[in-house]
């Protein structure tokens, strides 16, 4: 449990409102360093700092960053009022300040506050709500907002912002006691985020009450400017509970399952067909590709099917276009017969090529490309099917048997330089029968890069059932994407139902 | 209100592939110009260094352009993204080699018992998912210039600020709207 020093300042003194009433005002001097020093002595390792004038003008003073820049060198200092643009919040965190405290801001401008946590960093930004009858002022308590306290903490939440100060202005400066019971619910509702409560607190009583109901930390204003030795006593009885830092709720995750349609082009149309056989159309690539994107795909794959010599530069415009067009990563195969066509296509704007007949006629074409490429870039496809008791590789387009064991194969490719590796079962592909998780687990069992599961992906569970069993990395569909079956997002929904990790 | 568009300018190597920073610029509407020279970096409001490739590599096309100390001096908001983040400090394992020294800390490789490069789309701290490929990871010696962790093996460097400096460890133009929302937040910071 960490306590808060809270020091308002208004026209260069320090001082305590009651009830964020302006005409309510009590003085506590007029040199807000000798009290941060005078609280870091007592063992405080953070302060709270408002410039009250410019939260009631709603209009930032430089003088706030020069303040922040004394103070912060006795303590770390969190700093608000009159916060108003990405400047504001620069100027403040520069000056030394540990975060920035917003309040108005939030629901003037949500879109400056959600850039400042992408820009700044989730921990160095603070929402202030401070809450009257269940609805949130603003303007320095002056005005509604007219959000609920609710409402406040999911519009925080959707910018980004972990960590919210909820004061209860009914019990601020009156002495009557924390609302405990607030943040109790507070803090069920929105596990992942740091509540930081205020308001009321008059004694160690009320801050134990608070510690129980599982607050980590708590701004405390006037009870201890007239008390000073608060702090110092509940310190000492409490060494052993004092963090310097935030304790939040570590989550491990790891990287999301990755959803994938995949676009069959002939001839600058996409295409698809059963057992690589039977095509029929599907649409225009670029317009898909945009659309899928839309929809939530993590990755685009493109396989140029009828790739020939003089088709290559239909494929690189189309890449380009693509490029243009789409703002996630996409990969591409067919046809890649160097190492120099792959750094083309790279150049064109794909972020990786995937090669496959080529690499197995000529394994060093794999270590050619990830030289030219990087590992991350470089894609094996593997089309195999299921022979004996295990799998033969596949080349053009299915038509010839390599006669390689297609786990031994995936090994080998790992080993030159491939840096995933796109798997698709020959028996399974475009029959919706479900991914061949056999084979995906053999390969995932001999390999430490990420594996695509591709051919066969027919209902909602056979996609679940490549990450349950064949441990897939990402899946790959065509069909299902291009003829509406269902969506991405179904896919997404059935992994999350499935406690996989996915993007949504 | 009629705030004039930033123009902001894409810092080409000889290394890096900068085609996918510049298309994600334009399809959002941001004004962008490739720079090479301290004259043409002096034009623009603000800059952004993609880095691709190997850091050896970069950091000598750096120098043998002249470009060290004018990044070390740029006063206006810089964005470096992957490697062009990692170029922000002291040194990098990669190559043994001198970085910018602008963020006090090293790059190191990632350890043998995580998935390497570290590819595909990890969970921000905010929940975003971003797009990440790399191999190597910062280091900051002040963990206050972390602005953003990952979980890979531990939780990671995915992004700092040292005053005008930004760096990303992911990639905003391959990060689908997360990575659209950083670049426009960017672009705010260039008026």
């Amino acid at each position: 449990m960490q306590i808060i020093p809270a020091i308002d300042v208004l026209n260069g003194k320090v001082v305590r409102l009651r009830q964020g009433d302006f005409a309510r005002i009590t003085e506590y001097g007029d040199d807000p360093l000798a009290l941060v020093k005078a609280y870091r002595n007592s063992g405080a390792l953070r302060v709270h700092l408002v410039d009250l004038s410019a939260a009631k003008s709603g209009r930032f003073s430089e003088s706030l960053p020069a303040l922040v820049r004394a103070l912060s060198r006795e303590t770390e200092v969190q700093a608000g009022g009159g916060i108003r643009s990405l400047k504001d919040m620069q100027m403040l965190l520069d000056a030394g300040a540990s975060a920035v405290v917003i309040g108005t801001l939030l629901f003037r401008e949500p879109a400056v506050v959600r850039s400042a946590v992408l820009l700044f960093g989730e921990r160095s930004i603070i929402a202030a709500l401070d809450v009257e009858d269940g609805k949130v002022k603003i303007n320095g308590w002056r005005r509604s907002s007219g959000a609920s306290l609710l409402r406040a903490v999911r519009l925080a939440r959707e910018c980004g912002i972990l960590r919210i100060l909820v004061t209860d202005i009914c019990r601020d400066g009156m002495e009557n006691g924390p609302n405990d019971a607030l943040y109790a619910a507070l803090m069920k509702q929105f596990p992942d985020m740091e509540i930081i409560a205020s308001g009321g607190i008059r004694n160690l009583q009320d801050i134990r009450t608070l510690r129980e109901s599982g607050v980590q930390s708590v701004v405390v204003g006037k009870a201890l400017l007239e008390n000073p030795s608060l702090l110092m006593s509940f310190i000492d009885a409490r060494r052993g509970l004092l963090s310097s830092n935030v304790s939040r709720i570590e989550r491990y995750d790891g990287l999301a399952i990755r959803v994938i349609p995949c676009l069959d082009v002939m001839r600058g149309r996409v295409v698809k067909g059963t057992c690589f056989a039977d095509l029929r159309d599907a649409g225009d690539p670029v317009e898909l590709a945009k659309r899928y994107a839309e929809e939530g795909a993590d990755e685009l794959v493109f396989l140029d099917i009828t790739a020939t010599s003089d088709g290559r530069k239909t494929v690189l415009d189309l890449v380009s276009k693509v490029a243009d067009a789409v703002n996630i990563p996409f990969t591409i195969g067919g046809g890649v017969r160097s190492a120099d066509d792959a750094h083309a296509l790279l150049g064109a704007g794909a972020d990786k090529v995937a090669v496959n007949s080529a690499a197995v006629g000529n394994p060093s074409l794999l270590n050619d490309i990830a030289k030219e490429l990087g590992r991350a870039n470089t894609v094996c496809a593997i089309d195999a099917r299921r022979k004996g008791g295990g799998w033969t590789v596949l080349t053009r387009g299915g038509r010839d048997d390599a006669c390689m064991d297609a786990v031994v194969w995936a090994e080998e490719a790992v080993a030159r330089g491939a840096g995933e590796l796109l798997v698709t079962s020959f028996d399974r592909d475009g029959t919706g029968r479900g991914f061949d998780t056999d084979l995906l687990a053999c390969i995932k069992e001999k390999v430490f890069v990420p594996v695509i599961a591709s051919g066969g992906g027919g209902e909602l569970r056979s996609f679940v059932d490549a990450v349950r069993f064949g441990r897939a990395d990402a899946v790959l569909a065509a069909s299902v994407f291009h003829f509406d079956r269902f969506s991405v997002r179904d896919v997404k929904n059935s992994l999350r139902t499935s406690s996989f990790p996915v993007r949504l | 209100m009629n705030i004039p568009s930033p123009l902001i300018g894409i810092l080409q190597s000889k290394t890096g592939n900068t085609g996918s920073v510049e298309r994600a610029l334009r399809r959002l509407g941001i004004s962008v110009r490739m720079v090479r020279t301290a004259d043409e970096i002096a034009a623009v409001d603000g800059l952004i260094f993609p880095g691709a490739g190997a850091a050896n590599a970069a950091m000598t096309d750096l120098r043998e352009r002249g470009l060290v100390d004018v990044l070390r001096n740029y006063r206006r908001p810089f964005l470096g993204i992957c490697l062009g983040m990692q170029l922000l400090f002291d040194s990098s394992e990669e190559g043994k080699t001198k970085c910018l020294g602008i963020i006090r800390g090293r790059v190191t490789e990632l350890p043998e018992n995580v998935m390497k490069p570290h590819m595909g789309w990890n969970r921000l701290d905010s929940g975003a998912y971003a797009y990440f490929v790399h191999s190597y990871v910062c280091e900051p010696a002040d963990l206050r210039t972390v602005t953003m962790t990952v979980e890979h093996g531990g939780r990671i460097c995915a992004a700092v600020r040292k005053a005008n400096f930004l760096g990303l460890q992911w990639h905003p133009e391959k990060s689908g709207p997360v990575g659209d929302c950083y670049l426009l937040s960017f672009a705010s910071l260039c008026r």
